[in-house]
């Protein structure tokens, strides 16, 4: 069985039909660009899968779970879990070190924030840095930031890490470097990567591209 | 409990925040401990009135309708059905006090120093020849204990009854009874020395019932009213029998009524306090509903968040409550303490005044404030509950 099913996707909001009879199937640890111009759905359609919105009408299975009957507090313990994020603007909070924005998700999720702690260190050596760990998110690059952000969407070790426009805010050099780190860490984390993007040069990058139009996939 | 802090840490990040909350919390505490010091201070009066009048009256007067009258076996064993814990006769007259060529006209009441202070908790000395005299008498004409005083009946001899008869006495004590009034007026000499100055004999004009321990507060004035009513059948008409408070009863009345009308009133203030609230409300969901949508995006459940907002709503209520608790002991404090704050007696009847709270007036202000509060702080709960995530985080970031 796949690890992300979606069959006859809806998604309207009031009378604008944003995502129309969608159909898709991805596998576990698949690597995947989505693609579309602005206003095409794809966005909607990642937070469809992040469980961040429901579809008007039809079923998203991830992980043999259906989004569409979970109550509120499952689908918050399943972003927690399963889910990492990776935000085109950081979200990183202005009030907490890098350290305690990345925790926030283990934190609010009840983890051992001990084990965490020894992931965060590994990956900021990683993605070189560590020296911002301590530093509060005003004091650190737009670069730094996105890879705090990554570091923070990868805290948990989720199932499936959803990107939307991770490269938006960065220049071509920044963009190749964020898109190919997401690709490795994915791997190495055995995380299915989707990544929503504009930009055919990040797409191409991908095993497997995603086109959508208007709201249907039309490749 | 880590969750809740994260949460905290969000909302109250920023000076502005944490000042506002400051504010919220100072203005929510002065609105209830105004109401509880209103409270306390009608309290405080209703008390202090009826102990002062317990202390000078005891639990129930009978005076007879021809004025003198002997306490004869009969009459004590009709009192006697009422089990009083101690019976005091009480012959009661009004007299002119001459000191230092002043003088000032008294109610007289010969007592018998034993029952009468068991009577009515009042602890009076007078042995023969002497005489206690209330605090604001002794205080207005500068009489000291040890002092002589003459007391000029009304009438003197029989030979001679145009006369005034005039009788000097040695202070023994000053006393108080709380209320201003009587602290002024009342005299207190033996029973024996009256007796003989008005010709009595053996007869007296009152009988002051104490019926329940008298260093105890009433809970309630209905158990007397009951006894009252029944002695008063037992005698039958020849007698009055009043209950202590009868003289004042007006004053306990108008304070129950104005204590219900205040107490809507002061719902005025409360809802003053609420419009902080909400604007402390409005200000975090502006300021911060990024935060909370993000949050939310990373698996900060509805529950979770409910529960901060109860929890927070609560601390802030809880520090209130606590703090206006604090600010009415210092009132209070004040009130006995700071001369600028003591109430002119002969307008208020008492002496002084103090804050006097019991279980059911935290119970209602503070159950009031917390329903205020919770409604308030609901509001914002529900903006926060209604907007999907995902449009919270595209309008917010927007």
């Amino acid at each position: 069985m796949s690890f992300i099913i979606l069959s006859n996707v809806e998604k309207s909001f009031g009378q604008t039909k944003v995502l129309s009879q969608l159909n898709l199937r991805i596998e576990s640890k698949e690597l995947v660009a989505i693609r579309g111009a602005s206003g095409s759905g794809k966005s909607t359609l990642l937070y469809l899968l992040g469980g961040l919105d429901h579809p008007s009408s039809g079923n998203v299975i991830i992980d043999h779970k259906n989004l569409t009957s979970m109550n509120d507090e499952e689908l918050a313990f399943f972003r927690n879990s399963t889910v990492g994020f990776v935000f085109q603007f950081h979200f990183l909070l202005p009030s907490m070190t890098c350290r305690d924005n990345i925790l926030l998700p283990g934190r609010i999720g009840g983890k051992n924030i001990k084990s965490i702690e020894k992931d965060i260190e590994e990956l900021a050596k990683i993605l070189g840095v560590s020296h911002c760990l301590s530093k509060f998110p005003f004091e650190i690059s737009g670069g730094e930031q996105q890879r705090v952000n990554i570091i923070r969407a990868l805290s948990l070790r989720p199932k499936m890490l959803l990107c939307d426009e991770p490269t938006g805010n960065l220049d071509s050099k920044n963009s190749e470097k964020v898109t190919t780190l997401l690709k490795n860490l994915a791997a190495d984390f055995g995380a299915t990567l989707l990544v929503v993007t504009h930009d055919d040069k990040v797409a191409s990058c991908f095993p497997r591209k995603i086109v959508i139009e208007d709201g249907q996939i039309i490749g | 409990m880590h969750s809740y802090l994260s949460v905290l840490k969000i909302a109250l990040h920023s000076r502005s925040a944490s000042k506002i909350l400051l504010a919220t919390i100072f203005s929510f505490t002065f609105s209830i401990a105004v109401i509880l010091c209103t409270f306390g201070l009608m309290d405080g009066f209703d008390y202090l009135l009826k102990s002062g009048l317990r202390h000078s009256s005891g639990d129930i007067l009978v005076t007879n309708r021809r004025g003198f009258f002997s306490v004869t076996p009969e009459i004590l064993k009709k009192i006697s059905t009422l089990k009083p814990l101690s019976v005091a006769p009480v012959i009661q007259s009004e007299a002119f006090l001459l000191s230092h060529d002043v003088s000032k006209g008294v109610v007289v009441r010969g007592i018998e120093s034993q029952n009468f202070s068991d009577s009515t908790g009042l602890r009076v000395s007078v042995p023969a020849g002497g005489i206690a005299l209330g605090k604001e008498l002794s205080e207005q004409l500068k009489i000291k204990v040890n002092d002589t005083v003459a007391l000029t009946f009304g009438s003197g001899s029989e030979t001679a009854s145009t006369l005034p008869l005039i009788q000097t006495f040695l202070v023994s004590s000053i006393i108080q009874h709380g209320i201003y009034q009587k602290d002024l007026r009342f005299v207190y000499i033996n029973r024996s020395d009256i007796s003989v100055a008005l010709g009595t004999g053996h007869k007296i004009n009152l009988l002051i019932l104490g019926t329940e321990p008298p260093q105890t507060p009433l809970k309630s004035l209905d158990i007397l009213s009951l006894k009252q009513r029944k002695l008063k059948n037992e005698l039958g008409s020849e007698f009055i029998v009043k209950p202590f408070w009868n003289e004042y009863d007006f004053l306990i009345e108008a304070v129950k009524v104005e204590k219900f009308s205040i107490s809507l009133i002061l719902q005025l203030i409360v809802v003053v306090a609420v419009f902080n609230i909400i604007a402390f409300v409005i200000y975090i969901m502006e300021k911060k509903a990024q935060d909370f949508f993000f949050l939310r995006a990373v698996g900060l459940s509805l529950k979770v968040l409910s529960q901060f907002w109860l929890i927070s709503v609560i601390l802030i209520w809880s520090l209130s409550c606590a703090g206006a608790h604090l600010l009415s002991l210092f009132f209070n404090w004040s009130l006995q303490n700071l001369s600028f704050l003591q109430i002119p007696g002969e307008v208020y009847v008492l002496s002084s005044l103090s804050i006097k709270l019991d279980t059911a007036d935290y119970f209602i202000v503070y159950g009031i404030s917390l329903i205020w509060i919770l409604l308030a702080s609901f509001i914002g709960y529900l903006r926060l509950k209604k907007k999907p995530i995902i449009q919270g985080l595209r309008q917010e970031f927007s």
